[in-house]
């Protein structure tokens, strides 16, 4: 209010009228400051004066003198400034050519804190307005979409083509299934990170879980489903972010029940294994050679280590090797969409899973921490001719040559 | 779904009047105490002519997303209806032309003038959509979910089914025999939908049961998808049947060509079957169609009877015997004129 400002200034007011009379005899009469009010445009602003976290607004400070006028014309020789207490609560930052105008950036979390305003004529010290009380808080929910896209190298994926160069050796390859859970979606910001609250749309997303499913039913595919689900969907605070990270997996909570009277898109037969086992929190299922001697490379993550009195019973502790993926990307905030990539390596894709291959160079350019890193410390269920197929096997790395790609916009 | 409409279609699905002979019915090839199979290694029709497949069980069919051993389109039971009612190539009921001759014969008879109103308000005379919507509520209603195993996995009788097919559940829900891969979920088949699933879920396998000329073809005319997809790689897949009751259901795959449980066992150890002679000759276990999970594996004498053991357990004889799915017909009645028990 402005009451209160202005009450809250009344000893500086004194104090600087004295100052004046002393140092300014021949001053134009009543420009001395009795009070201060702070506009945002045309907006007065009131205590607790209200900041939005991460950021920034244009303020003004206009100077009243003590029946109320404002002061006009104190440009040429006085000075301003805004300080805000704790110092990191706001930047600020002048304006070029406008002296009583400021570029005010709250910090990246919420707080709370103070500011003053200062005024001078060569030195904005000689009186000083405040403290005044200041709330930085969250950004409003906002909707967010999340974009990923699957590539195999540069190219788009999809069921039908075949992608040749993909490992080391190089190998031609054909997708049978690409298909992934992940949980835990947040997004990064100067100041932390904000959970994503998915939209609860019945079919894709559950709780804090979504399936990605890149397969469409076509050509190889077809023992997949027709839909595809390549976004995710909610809600979060309208942070200026710069990343995004999730969780690739289901988390234990949800990972071994019964898939019969799981919601969905916890219920396909094609995704679980059973109780024990849980869900396959990535399916990857390609033929390698095609069109020449066709061999089958089929990953499918999961935990392992779980344990239970059968297959078909679940455990009540978690598994010795959860599989939880963390993955973390980085976007360009700007642009509206990140170049996030993460990348799952092939390796040699022709191998016959008898021994794990060592990690090749990365194909793909990862930004941030990306599934590159982590896939190697993952027990991957790969499933090819003469492999043991044994559910505790450990794989130098993983395999999968397409990469999600993501995009972070407002909408 | 109501009790008038089941019962009316329990009628017809044993009524021998929806025959081009008047002799023979829905249950003449889906024999309850079978659990709705034949016994035979491929059905035979009305007219005694022979169809390419074997006669699939019908326990928890309202929950298949695949109706038959390969068509992809049939998703109803409604629709399924038509086929063996109506096919000519090959004949099972062989009503093609009959159609007003049955429809007035059964709209005459007295039990289906009481059932109708009851079942379809507002309908007067038996027609192809009553039918066929009776039919599929009566097969609906043939749920089979009181095997020993179920007993023991779903209900509070631990002991219901012996160490040895505990083990067997061990051993086919494991990553080295790979069975419920593509015979998961409760029904024991990946092609199953149930209330609350957003998705359909199709699948068909080649389980590398033929390789004829090392091409991967298989015996015509049972090509599997490929019929419907025209897709070489479709060759040889077809659905792979809910193992509930397996054991009663003999011979098996979808043209019979194996009679006992423990062949089945042989060819899936084996990774396919190899036929050393004949028209049918060919090394399965190459079929370059073949799905990846059929890699072989080993089994001991006391696996195979584990196995054995387990899929032994999924008998229900509760199923096998309910009144309520049995005949209503009485020998002698005008729907059992042939006295059929």
């Amino acid at each position: 209010m402005l009451r209160s400002l202005s009450a809250t200034v009344l000893l500086g007011t004194v104090l600087l009228a004295a100052a004046c009379s002393s140092d300014e005899s021949s001053a134009p009469h009543g420009h001395t400051p009795h009070t201060v009010k702070v506009f945002d445009g045309a907006s007065e602003l009131t205590e607790p004066v209200q900041l939005t976290a991460g950021q920034t607004v244009r303020v003004e400070v206009k100077f009243y003198d003590d029946e109320g006028g404002e002061l006009v014309g104190l440009d040429a020789d006085h000075v301003a400034d805004v300080a805000f207490t704790p110092a990191g609560l706001a930047s600020v930052a002048a304006v070029a050519g406008e002296p009583f105008q400021f570029d005010v950036t709250a910090q990246g979390t919420p707080g709370s804190g103070t500011f003053t305003v200062g005024w001078g004529h060569d030195d904005p010290t000689d009186l000083v307005f405040g403290p005044f009380d200041v709330d930085v808080g969250a950004p409003a929910p906002a909707a967010v979409t999340i974009q990923f896209a699957a590539r195999v190298g540069a190219t788009p994926f999809a069921c039908g083509q075949v992608y040749g160069g993909v490992g080391s050796p190089a190998v031609s390859i054909a997708p049978k299934d690409f298909r992934m859970y992940v949980h835990d979606v947040r997004l990064v910001h100067a100041g932390g990170e904000e959970p994503l609250a998915l939209d609860q749309d019945g079919t894709w997303q559950h709780q804090n879980l979504a399936l990605l499913d890149f397969e469409d039913a076509t050509g190889a595919c077809s023992n997949g489903t027709a839909p595809t689900h390549t976004v995710i969907t909610g809600q979060a605070p309208a942070y200026q972010y710069t990343g995004i990270k999730f969780k690739l997996g289901v988390p234990f909570a949800l990972n071994h029940a019964d898939v019969s009277l799981a919601p969905s898109p916890l219920n396909l037969a094609a995704l679980f294994w059973s109780w024990q086992g849980g869900y396959k929190f990535l399916r990857l299922d390609a033929t390698v050679d095609p069109a020449g001697t066709p061999v089958a490379h089929n990953i499918h993550l999961g935990s392992t280590g779980c344990t239970s009195s059968g297959p078909t019973d679940a455990p009540t502790t978690a598994c010795t090797q959860p599989n939880v993926v963390d993955v973390a990307l980085t976007m360009d905030p700007d642009a509206g969409r990140g170049g996030g990539r993460g990348a799952l390596m092939p390796g040699n894709m022709a191998a016959d899973g008898g021994a794990p291959a060592a990690c090749p160079a990365p194909p793909i350019p990862s930004a941030g921490r990306s599934l590159r890193g982590s896939a190697s410390r993952s027990a991957v269920r790969r499933r090819s001719p003469r492999a043991s197929s044994r559910p505790s096997r450990h794989e130098a790395a993983g395999r999968a040559p397409p990469a999600p790609r993501h995009r972070l916009q407002r909408r | 779904m109501t009790l008038p409409k089941i019962e009316l279609g329990r009628r017809l699905f044993y009524d021998q009047r929806l025959s081009v002979t008047g002799g023979f019915s829905c249950a003449s090839c889906h024999e309850q105490a079978r659990a709705f199979t034949d016994g035979r290694a491929v059905g035979i029709g009305a007219t005694g002519e022979a169809h390419p497949r074997n006669s699939m069980s019908l326990a928890n069919v309202a929950y298949g997303s695949v109706l038959t051993w390969a068509n992809p389109n049939e998703l109803t039971l409604e629709h399924q209806a038509l086929t063996p009612m109506f096919g000519e190539t090959p004949v099972e009921l062989g009503l093609a032309g009959k159609e007003a001759q049955v429809f007035a014969t059964l709209s005459a008879d007295t039990t289906y003038a009481r059932l109708l109103p009851a079942a379809f308000p507002g309908e007067s005379t038996v027609t192809l959509a009553t039918i066929t919507r009776a039919l599929a509520a009566f097969q609906r209603t043939l749920i089979s979910g009181r095997s020993p195993y179920d007993r023991y996995r779903y209900g509070d009788a631990p002991n219901a089914i012996s160490a040895s097919a505990k083990r067997g559940e061990a051993l086919f829900f494991s990553e080295a025999q790979e069975c419920f891969h593509c015979h998961g979920t409760f029904n024991l088949t990946g092609a199953t939908t149930w209330v609350g699933k957003q998705f359909v879920e199709q699948e068909f396998h080649n389980t590398g049961l033929y390789n004829l000329g090392g091409t991967g073809d298989y015996p015509s005319p049972n090509f599997g998808l490929k019929i419907f997809t025209g897709l070489a790689a479709d060759m040889g897949r077809f659905k792979a049947p809910t193992l509930r009751n397996i054991a009663v259901t003999a011979p098996y795959m979808h043209d019979g060509s194996i009679a006992t449980l423990d062949e089945v066992l042989d060819h899936y150890a084996a990774g396919g079957r190899t036929i050393a002679s004949g028209p049918n000759a060919g090394v399965g276990s190459a079929n370059p169609f073949k799905s990846d999970f059929l890699q072989g594996f080993v089994l001991t004498t006391q696996d195979r009877a584990d196995l054995l053991a387990f899929l032994q357990s999924l008998t229900d004889s509760t199923f096998l015997t309910d009144t309520a799915l049995a005949n209503p017909w009485p020998p002698g009645s005008p729907g059992n004129p042939g006295g059929t028990p």
